[in-house]
């Protein structure tokens, strides 16, 4: 049978009524890896999801893009919902997607990498952008949800540290779609509503990675990095790592922790004061203790002892000078006496008188000197001969020159 | 004095605190100067433990319709 025939162009619009007023291809979710993903200068995402066997084009707008939680990268698997759209033009067709859920610790892993290295590389995690925790916070506000187990934890341990410290609770969703809408938008109302607080925490207790997700989006990120009250993260459990952890000025492993970090003890503050006080007075004691010290041993009696041992001192020392000098001398004396007794002992031996014992006479002329020899008389002179005992007056006879041993008659002598 | 005094953290009286008694160990620190750090030092510790006992704690739960 001949059919009339049509344009392309008609062709193409007819395909597209019936693709596009078929029930099932206006509302349809399908599973998928995602490939070739091309974000487009105007906001628009083009990508390819594909199974062993086939693939299909898919186009996300960039009004749908702010509602995706999940950063897209190639090779995960995605469920993307939307409905199917042709282009009359090109005479193709894709999946125009509104939505997109990522299920599977292994396809959410990827995302998270994902993220987390687009906003390590725009300088999130940079540490000069980490705001110093205030160590004696006036008050802290709690982003968290008002029924979890976190926002006990957290009153639980601030009041068993600390009485002082003012907490308010900001609820939020914490879960779920919209969940980390919720949270971005608290932060930036207690920066906005409470500039007087000094610390906040961000967090929620423990769950799977599909709970926790909240805490991996993007916008979350973006407002904890945007806020100018210094925020501590604390998601989950200590092995749970959360994109907030990593933006946030300070990761707590637990909400009980990041209590613990935010207030300090009061308990022990107060021990700690008290014992610098004390030790300031003791230091202040002994300061004085000391300057008292220095000022007696400057006193009139002082000085006095002081004087005492000086002079007792020089005493002392003009005595013993004293007593060198007397042991000298005496020893002096001593060595001269004894040099005396040797020298007289040398005249005694040498004394003519003990030659008068033994028989010989001393011959003095007239006039009383030691002659010593004949030559000295004459024939009548008068002479002395001293004996031991007495003195001789005597008259020269006779002269008889010899000499001692040549005469028998000298013998007799 | 007493409106800056207001200000003051704890932290920074605390930080006061031990600074007061690190300046009277100093060797050679005159009588005068300890005097003076040591009436500071008390002056710090009375800040401090006034912050302490302060017991005004008020744990709040916003109310987001206010906002």
């Amino acid at each position: 049978m001949a059919v009339k025939p049509i344009k392309v162009s008609q062709l193409n619009g007819y395909i597209k009524r019936v693709l596009q007023s078929d029930p099932l291809l206006g509302n349809v979710s399908v599973i998928g890896e995602i490939s070739n993903l091309k974000y487009h200068s105007t906001g628009h995402v083009y990508f390819t999801m594909k199974d062993e066997a086939s693939k299909i084009s898919c186009f996300l707008a960039a009004d749908n893009l702010k509602n995706i939680r999940y950063e897209l990268t190639d090779g995960i698997e995605i469920v993307a919902n939307g409905y199917i759209f042709l282009y009359e033009r090109g005479g193709s067709y894709s999946l125009n997607v509104r939505e997109i859920t990522i299920e599977g610790v292994g396809n959410l892993t990827a995302a998270f990498e994902r993220l987390k290295e687009k906003l390590s590389q725009e300088g999130l995690f940079d540490e000069k952008y980490k705001k110093p925790i205030p160590y004696f916070p006036q008050k802290i506000a709690v982003i968290t949800s008002e029924t979890g187990a976190a926002v006990r934890d957290i009153i639980k341990i601030v009041k068993s540290r600390n009485n002082i410290v003012d907490v308010l609770v900001y609820p939020c969703l914490v879960q779920g779609p919209g969940a980390a809408d919720e949270i971005a938008k608290a932060i930036d109302e207690v920066n906005r509503l409470f500039p007087e607080v000094d610390a906040m925490i961000v967090g929620r207790g423990g769950g799977s990675m599909e709970e926790l997700w909240a805490f991996n989006e993007e916008i979350v990120a973006r407002s904890i990095f945007a806020s100018k009250i210094p925020i501590i993260s604390a998601v989950g459990h200590e092995t749970d790592f959360t994109i907030s952890d990593f933006v946030a000025d300070k990761r707590a492993e637990t909400p009980t922790a990041a209590a613990q970090m935010v207030v300090p003890d009061v308990a022990a503050l107060k021990e700690y004061v008290r014992n610098e006080k004390e030790n300031l007075i003791h230091i202040m004691e002994r300061l004085i203790k000391y300057m008292k010290l220095r000022v007696t041993g400057n006193s009139v009696d002082a000085l006095a002892v002081s004087m005492n041992h000086r002079l007792m001192f020089h005493a002392m020392k003009v005595e013993a000078l004293n007593k060198e000098i007397i042991n000298t001398l005496y020893s002096r004396l001593g060595e001269w006496s004894s040099r005396t007794e040797r020298l007289k002992a040398g005249l005694d031996a040498l004394n003519p008188r003990n030659i008068m014992d033994r028989g010989y006479a001393a011959i003095l002329d007239g006039r009383g000197k030691l002659a010593g020899s004949a030559d000295r008389f004459a024939v009548g002179d008068s002479l002395t001969a001293v004996m031991k005992d007495g003195t001789i007056i005597c008259e020269v006879a006779e002269i008889r020159r010899e000499h001692h041993g040549k005469s028998k008659e000298k013998n007799e002598l | 004095m007493a409106n800056q005094k207001k200000k003051m953290s704890f932290e920074e009286a605390l930080a006061g605190l031990e600074k007061s008694a690190e300046i009277l160990k100093k060797d050679g620190t005159t009588l005068e100067a300890a005097m003076e750090s040591f009436e500071q030092g008390i002056e710090y510790y009375n800040y401090c433990n006034d912050m302490l006992n302060d017991a005004k704690q008020k744990i709040e739960f916003f109310e987001k319709k206010e906002a």
